[in-house]
């Protein structure tokens, strides 16, 4: 996705640039492994929504362009 | 000190992969037993726009907000970024690596403590001759 040059698409990014950079900063929780299976639940049902089975090996397909 | 491949962590972030269980057990030893690991703000790159492109922007950001967050996952950024590209450039001519491997490769050496690269990425055998590396499967 390539960066929009609207003030819309920078004020975005820089929303994510600031939470990126806060989180450097945030207090180290235990939850982070409750944090990956919520995601792992969340990642399934975008990709049944979908239609689709996302495996490395299209990630890999895609660095080695 | 093992430097993790995005590889690995996509693997384990994504349950239809047939490395999802090798990925997250690498993965949840490594938080769980606070074994200190390493990978680079380019994987971070890597993983949160492979994810943002395939299924959301949401979940995107929030695998790259959880892995910073991994207190024994050091995460490396080039000092000097000219020298850095200049030996990913001499590393991907000299060996055949592609071009976002070599970065890795180079991000792992340049931390002394680094002595292994894990990934599921076959193209790292280039490179068993620098260093130890482990190619999971599932």
């Amino acid at each position: 996705m390539a960066i929009k040059d609207t003030a819309s698409g920078n004020k975005r990014i820089a929303g994510h640039i600031g939470r990126i950079k806060k989180n450097q900063n945030v207090k180290k929780d235990e939850q982070i492994l409750d944090t990956l299976d919520e995601l792992a639940k969340e990642t399934m049902e975008i990709l049944k929504k979908k239609g689709i089975s996302l495996t490395v090996e299209d990630f890999l397909k895609e660095r080695e362009r | 000190m093992e430097y993790i491949d995005s590889s690995v962590f996509i693997g384990a972030f994504l349950p239809t992969d047939p490395n999802h269980k090798i990925g997250r057990s690498v993965i949840d030893t490594m938080i769980r037993d606070r074994l200190p690991a390493a990978t680079s703000v380019f994987g971070l790159a890597e993983i949160g726009g492979f994810f943002t492109r395939n299924i959301s922007e949401k979940v995107g950001l929030k695998h790259v907000t959880t892995l910073q967050r991994i207190e024994n996952l050091q995460i490396h950024y080039a000092e000097d970024f000219y020298t850095f590209m200049d030996s990913v450039l001499a590393i991907s001519v000299s060996t055949g690596l592609p071009g976002a491997d070599a970065i890795h490769f180079v991000s792992a050496i340049s931390l002394p403590e680094v002595d292994e690269i894990v990934t599921l990425d076959r193209h790292f055998r280039r490179m068993e001759d620098q260093i130890k590396v482990t190619i999971l499967r599932g």
